[in-house]
């Protein structure tokens, strides 16, 4: 008899639990890029702020990951450095998603390299021939007798995305390159090696590396908002269908538009959208 | 001997099978412990022996393992609330047909029989025999003191508790009762509830029997139980044999002669798996019908 | 084998032994002890003002008055600074553009550098991000800040068959002759009188959320992330761990099909965790769909069959040492064979089950890879206990992993991520502490 009046308790404490795991539907998943994560952290926390009783993660695991994950209904945005692709947009409708694009910032891709680095200043077609193995060594650029180490993001990564389409046109990376899975990787790598050269988003620069000029412009929120820098590209978050009026999807996926969101965006690095 | 009416425990009323004939207990003669729950119930005797004389009986009873017989067609009677030794060398068979009779055999692979084992009218080994039944009704002590890792008392708690007996107050009257039957409660009823293994070797195998005796069955099985306790303490085990004759059918198998002829009032004697001579104890020592009884009892061999 | 050449070797194998335990340990302290004093810089450290600040505005701790009457103070003694800047801007105003455009360059760095420092100058506009609203709350960051005012790097490119060599030049030479030049030196005297920096004890590190991405804060629903997983493992793992081993010593045979089944669960021991992660992704929760999105319940189903087959293991070797005459025992009591093992087996095999328990306890707390995919991420509040069937939770070795690589500003942080590490590494060590005591106590009954 004792034994069955504990299962029933037990029961239907468990039964309770899994009832209120279902009402508590206050939450937003975030996954995606490595590149828009400090905004989407920073959005997330402030929104949060602003409203007590919402939950909001974020992941980072990669613009390829979270339109997987949007795909597949295992988030409600999903942060993307590059636009998706013919065939996600494909796997989504037959799934009976609609992903819609928001803008949320404007990012440059400044090409990276350790301070110590003489060289200055290179144009779109050496960064593609260091990249293609062509150019090998930092003195057949007018830097010291080195050999340049590759670093790259892997093939997952939006930021990957956008340097194939703008830098590599297409071509393939020499086999001797690295590759590093988040933007915070490319910038330790550079950090920590005086010949590497590498790419990451804008918000990624700090004192410990250096961005190189690119066609003779230097790549700057200026420079890359009046569209002079030649590697530029949009953030995105994406949704399914464009978020219902007066929920917290809504809420937050309108964050950008404000001022606050702008000078959120601002803070952290990267260009805003307008001119707030 | 006059007997009392006969009392039943609760116990046995829980487990009872309508044909199964109760066994008979004397009620304690010593008021102190004189406890024990009174349920009207079995038969009314006054001294009268109701059932059969023979308790088990089998009839061209063999053992094997795989392809080896070990016990070769044995066909004896264990008399009723007597104590029968089943002595002979190492090796033939005695602890093998010990164990037969509460079916220990089972777990050991490979192991099978022939022949029947009767007890209580019904073949033991026929296929719609509860073991569980049975192995309560036919109780054992092995030769290595083996008490649970647990508390004396939940020690012998630990057969009635199995069988259902759950209220606090009966588990208590029964673990003492037991002990007292045991000789062991004036020794341990301070400390019921320390670990059993703390217990001295003769205290242990005295433990082991206050287990058995808690379920109260009808036969108990005893091999070679003082072959690993000092003199003192086999000779407070063969006092305590002594005293639950007349209570209990008592079968003990035993590597030495003069504690079968001390305890027992009927012996077996098996040679390389075949039952030699059976019969009552004095004379079989004394005048030995087989030759080769007569060689082991005087050393020849064995 | 003559006597002494025995004693020799018995002597050398002694000598083997304890070199051994001494190698051992002195690897052990050379992981532990960095971690330790860095790590306990999170929870103790000297806070400056700005801490103090932080913590009354957002955290509404500490002595309103006491805290009140140091920020007079230190507005006070950081007015000259600005004082001379402003001076600065006017004097500058004089002049030709080049030579204007030049200094308001380097006057924006010493600018920026001060606000990193100090926080915003007063009548700036209040910026959004708590990074920016507040100066340095620690000393020993202020004190790198304080450097990156008075110094900055030049390279040296001079040598053209060798990499660019750091400089450090004094800021002060940049502005000679003008109002802003005695600022550095002021500053250098006086930013400790201004920070006022005073020992703190933060262990609250343990227990607050993270704010601005791990720039304040604690590490809470990290470690609570963490106990949520492990606890969640275990209880998903226990159970099927001991059944199994249950029926593989009592209930099995001998056939091929068993051995069969015992070598697929040796190989599962050997499988690599990330290949469990992507697992856990796969059928938890894109074809089971335990939940629709990451989550805590995917997350420990995917760490308990990490650890199953540890626990099937040492559950099995406990019970089969327990001695058989147990069995016996009961058996001849009557007793069926699922009672049997149900009361004599599993409670003397419980201290070698507990081993088991201990050590994959500590693997599932610190386990990384089977969470990435199923319940980690990046941020998220701290959950209550139902929410944790639906939603994915912050946990430490994810975390740490983060920190130290994807984050937009890992060298501001780099206190917590040891905080984390010591946290960690405690935790696991405290989790073990805690089963080994119960197996001691469990032991000791069984033994009397």
């Amino acid at each position: 008899m004792n034994i069955i009046k504990r299962g029933f308790a037990l029961y239907s404490a468990l039964i309770l639990t899994v009832s209120l795991a279902f009402a508590g539907n206050n939450k937003l998943v975030m996954d995606g890029s490595t590149t828009v994560g400090p905004i989407a952290k920073a959005f997330a926390e402030y929104y949060m702020q602003q409203n007590k009783d919402v939950n909001i993660t974020v992941s980072e695991s990669g613009s390829g990951n979270g339109a997987k994950s949007l795909i597949n209904k295992a988030c409600d945005i999903a942060n993307m450095s590059r636009f998706m692709k013919g065939k996600e947009f494909k796997a989504a409708a037959d799934k009976g998603i609609m992903p819609v694009a928001h803008v949320v910032a404007m990012d440059g891709l400044p090409i990276l390299v350790h301070p110590s680095n003489p060289v200055d200043k290179l144009t779109v077609d050496q960064v593609r021939d260091i990249y293609l193995g062509k150019i090998t060594n930092w003195k057949q650029l007018g830097g010291p007798d080195k050999k340049i180490i590759k670093i790259s993001r892997d093939t997952n990564s939006g930021t990957y995305e956008t340097f194939n389409k703008l830098v590599m046109k297409k071509q393939k990376i020499a086999g001797d390159c690295e590759y590093v899975g988040s933007n915070g990787a490319i910038r330790q790598r550079v950090q920590s090696t005086s010949s590497a050269i590498g790419y990451a988003g804008l918000g990624f620069v700090d004192k410990t590396v250096k961005a190189l000029s690119v066609n003779d412009v230097f790549p700057s929120a200026k420079t890359v908002a009046s569209g002079k820098y030649p590697i530029a590209r949009p953030l995105y978050m994406f949704t399914n269908g464009y978020p219902k009026l007066g929920t917290h999807l809504h809420g937050f996926m309108t964050l950008h538009l404000s001022p606050r969101g702008q000078e959120i965006v601002e803070s952290i690095g990267f260009i805003p959208v307008t001119q707030y | 001997m006059v007997e009392s009416p006969i009392q039943s425990t609760e116990v046995d009323n829980a487990m009872n099978g309508t044909d199964r004939e109760k066994s008979q207990e004397t009620a304690s003669v010593d008021k102190n412990h004189n406890k024990a729950p009174q349920v009207t119930g079995g038969k009314g005797n006054n001294g009268a022996q109701v059932q059969d004389d023979c308790h088990v009986t089998t009839k061209d009873f063999s053992i094997f393992y795989g392809d080896n017989e070990a016990v070769k067609k044995a066909t004896l009677s264990i008399k009723a609330r007597l104590v029968t030794a089943i002595i002979g060398p190492s090796g033939c068979g005695k602890s093998t047909f010990l164990r037969a009779i509460n079916r220990m055999n089972d777990l050991i692979p490979g192991c099978s029989t022939s022949g029947n084992m009767i007890f209580d009218g019904l073949d033991i080994y026929s296929p719609q025999v509860d073991v569980v039944a049975l192995r309560k009704r036919v109780g054992m002590v092995f030769q290595k003191p083996n008490p649970f890792p647990k508390s004396i008392f939940d020690n012998v708690s630990y057969g009635p508790r199995l069988h259902g007996m759950l209220k606090k107050s009966e588990l208590e009257q029964i673990v003492e009762q037991s002990l007292v039957r045991a000789a062991l409660w004036d020794e341990v009823k301070d400390r019921l509830h320390q670990n059993a293994l703390g217990l001295s070797g003769g205290q242990q195998q005295r433990l082991c029997l206050a287990r058995a005796l808690a379920v109260n069955p009808e036969i108990l099985l005893m091999d070679e139980p003082t072959s690993a306790l000092d003199p003192r303490a086999t000779a407070k085990i063969e006092d305590l044999i002594s005293d639950l004759r007349g209570r209990y059918t008592i079968i003990i198998v035993t590597h030495n002669m003069q504690q079968a002829a001390r305890v027992s009032d009927q012996t077996a004697f098996f040679y390389e798996g075949i039952l030699i001579e059976m019969g009552d104890t004095k004379p079989l020592f004394t005048k030995p019908r087989e030759k080769k009884t007569e060689e082991y009892i005087t050393g020849r061999f064995g | 084998m003559k006597l002494s050449t025995r004693k020799l070797l018995d002597k050398s194998f002694t000598g083997y032994g304890i070199f051994a335990i001494i190698l051992m340990a002195c690897a052990l302290l050379l992981i532990i002890v960095p971690i330790a004093t860095k790590g306990i810089q999170a929870f103790i450290f000297r806070g400056t003002i700005e801490y103090r600040k932080l913590r009354l505005e957002k955290f509404e701790e500490g002595n309103l008055k006491k805290v009140n009457a140091e920020l007079k103070g230190s507005q006070e003694l950081r007015k000259p600074i600005y004082d001379m800047i402003d001076q600065f801007e006017k004097d500058i105003r004089e002049l030709e553009y080049e030579e204007r455009r030049e200094y308001r360059k380097e006057l924006r760095e010493v600018k920026k550098s001060l606000k990193e420092l100090f926080g915003p100058a007063p009548g700036d506009h209040q910026p959004v991000l708590w990074r920016e609203q507040y100066g340095q709350t620690r000393w020993d960051r202020a004190k790198i800040k304080i450097d990156q005012v008075l110094f900055f790097e030049e390279w040296d490119y001079s040598n053209p068959d060798k990499m660019g060599v750091k400089v450090l030049v004094d800021r002060k030479s940049l502005f000679k002759g003008t109002s802003l030049e005695p600022l550095f030196a002021y500053v250098e005297k006086h930013a400790q009188s201004i920070l006022q920096p005073k020992l703190v004890f933060y262990w609250r590190f343990l227990f607050d959320e993270s704010f601005d991405a791990h720039f304040f804060g604690g590490i809470w629903p990290e470690v609570l992330g963490t106990l949520y997983l492990t606890l969640g493992a275990m209880f998903f793992a226990i159970p099927m761990g001991i059944i199994a081993a249950i029926y593989l010593t009592e209930y099995a045979g001998r056939g091929l099909f068993i051995s069969l089944l015992r070598s697929c669960i040796s190989t599962l021991a050997g499988v690599p965790s990330i290949v469990f992660g992507l697992f856990g992704l796969a059928f938890f929760i894109n074809s089971v769909k335990v939940s629709e999105s990451k989550s805590v319940l995917a997350g420990s189903l995917t760490l308990a069959l990490l650890i199953l087959p540890t626990v099937i293991r040492a559950s099995e070797e406990a019970i089969r040492a327990v001695p058989k005459t147990y069995k016996e025992a009961a058996l001849s009591l009557g007793a069926g064979k699922w009672h049997t093992v149900l009361t004599v087996i599993l409670p003397a095999a419980l201290p070698g089950i507990l081993t088991g328990i201990v050590i994959s306890m500590g693997r599932a707390a610190g386990e990384t890879a089977p969470i990435i995919f199923t319940a980690a991420v990046s941020v998220g509040k701290p959950l209550h206990f139902w929410e944790t069937l639906s939603q994915p939770t912050p946990a430490l070795p994810w975390n740490i992993y983060n920190l130290c690589t994807e984050h937009e500003a890992v060298d501001e942080i780099r206190h917590v991520q040891y905080g984390m590490v010591l946290t960690l590494v405690a935790l696991v060590l405290i989790l073990n502490l805690a089963a080994i005591i119960l197996r001691a106590r469990i032991s000791k009954k069984l033994k009397g």
